[in-house]
């Protein structure tokens, strides 16, 4: 059954649709929480609550074929909800607990480090922007769409974020991290 | 380290986040799968004002209860003194809580306690509005237009009033109408705009009540089953708020119910302050 026919029938109130949906989309959302709030617990409260909230409110949705950019609209405010509930990312320093995770030669980890340091710097809605051009490779207009903002706002925002992230990196921020905060 | 301004910058950017993971937790589909049949779907609101079809003593019961909240209204207004608020063009300020009249001709119940609500002072839209302590404020990021808005629920063009445990939305804008424009035929063409395919608007006059915020006459939709909005024409603008969350809904449980949150923000809110000049009629 393609995935019109399925959130046709799970906006009838089909359970069984609606299952087949949120199995096949929840990876999805749990991995553009994930890259949002940098927290695996924290994005499986939102990805659950995105999907729960989609179950509740299918019935607005007027366009069926709009679910995949409809579902990440709400992963998307879950995760601005799960911001405002902590307000960590604007002032936790971010340690990397993967050592040796990466392959890559060392000056790549601590680039990474310093990526990592600089995107939780980044408020929600700048990270939720950064994530969807460059990790679902969504076009300005795409992303705006998504969001409900107009297209000069997520270009603003896009380039704002990549640029504080430039800024940050080149001044060595990550050196604000003390050894007793980095992996061993 | 690497310097961030070379030309591969952004590919780095996307090579970083395609290292984080992408399977959620097997824990998380069984929350989900275990939680959502308990969950009552919300229906569209999308209500119906079926003007061609409204009978005439529908109409003129309408009309007479509109009347009678714009004297109630009047009245509230006059014995506010000097210091109440104004109307179009008129003093727009101080927004205290509590001090605007309880708006309803037939209130629910008893209004929340507003006294200690902050309030948001709207300038794109020209109104402000108290919201509870705890909840969060969302300013609009543009203006609300029908063609763009009516359907989206979420919309960024709303004031929007988020609960702390963010699972209640109060939302509020005003857009331009064009003169001469009735409620009725303006929230008409809302609807029209709003509804999803395979839903028309008739019935939707089942749970008008007649409402006014800050004197202005209005309605209050309080049909079982759907979202609580109010429409009230001022002038050369309507004004809507829309508690998204039917009456019984669990989570507006603790405000008593979609109709008396919705109320209750009715109660603080005031209008007539000026409006950014780029909003156009819709």
């Amino acid at each position: 059954m393609q995935q019109q026919d399925l959130v046709v029938r799970a906006a009838a109130g089909d359970r069984d649709a609606f299952a087949a949906l949120a199995t096949s989309h929840i990876d999805r959302c749990y991995a553009l929480a994930y890259r949002i709030l940098r927290d695996q617990h924290r994005a499986q409260d939102a990805c659950q609550q995105a999907l729960l909230g989609a179950w509740r409110d299918l019935r607005t949705l007027r366009d069926p074929e709009r679910f995949d950019a409809w579902l990440h609209r709400l992963v998307v405010n879950a995760c601005y909800a799960e911001s405002r509930g902590t307000q960590r990312w604007n002032s936790a320093l971010r340690v990397l607990t993967v050592a040796g995770a990466f392959p890559d030669p060392a000056s790549s980890v601590v680039d990474r480090e310093a990526l990592e340091d600089a995107f939780g710097r980044l408020s929600p809605e700048h990270r939720a922007v950064v994530v969807l051009h460059h990790h679902l490779g969504y076009p300005l207009t795409e992303i705006a769409e998504t969001l409900g903002i107009p297209v000069g706002t997520a270009r603003s925002r896009l380039h704002y974020a990549v640029r504080q992230l430039r800024a940050v990196l080149d001044a060595g921020v990550t050196s604000a991290a003390t050894p007793e905060e980095r992996p061993a | 380290m690497t310097r961030s301004d070379e030309p591969l910058f952004e590919p780095r950017i996307a090579d970083w986040l395609e290292d984080d993971p992408y399977t959620a937790p097997d824990q998380a589909l069984d929350v989900v799968l275990a939680a959502f049949p308990s969950i009552k779907q919300r229906r569209a609101w999308r209500v119906p004002w079926r003007v061609p079809g409204m009978t005439t003593p529908l109409r003129l019961g309408l009309t007479a209860a509109a009347v009678g909240a714009l004297a109630i209204g009047s009245l509230l207004f006059v014995n506010r003194g000097p210091s109440g608020p104004g109307g179009p063009g008129g003093p727009t300020s101080s927004a205290t809580p509590g001090s605007a009249a309880s708006p309803s001709p037939s209130p629910s119940s008893a209004l929340l306690d507003t006294s200690s609500w902050p309030t948001y002072e709207s300038a794109r839209y020209g109104f402000s509005i108290g919201r509870p302590a705890d909840w969060t404020e969302r300013p609009a990021e543009r203006d609300w237009t029908v063609a763009t808005d009516a359907a989206d629920w979420l919309s960024a063009a709303q004031e929007n009033f988020i609960a702390a445990a963010a699972d209640v939305r109060v939302s509020a804008w005003s857009v331009a109408v064009e003169p001469g424009t009735s409620t009725q035929a303006w929230i008409q063409s809302y609807c029209v705009a709003a509804a999803a395919p395979g839903q028309d608007c008739s019935g939707y006059q089942d749970g008008a009540v007649p409402v006014a915020i800050d004197g202005h006459p209005g309605v209050l939709i309080t049909k079982s089953g759907f979202d609580h909005p109010v429409f009230v024409l001022n002038g050369d603008r309507m004004y809507v708020v829309i508690a998204w969350r039917e009456e019984s809904d669990s989570s507006v449980m603790p405000y008593g119910g979609a109709r008396r949150l919705v109320e209750s923000f009715l109660s603080t809110m005031v209008l007539g302050a000026p409006i950014a000049p780029s909003a156009q009629p819709s």
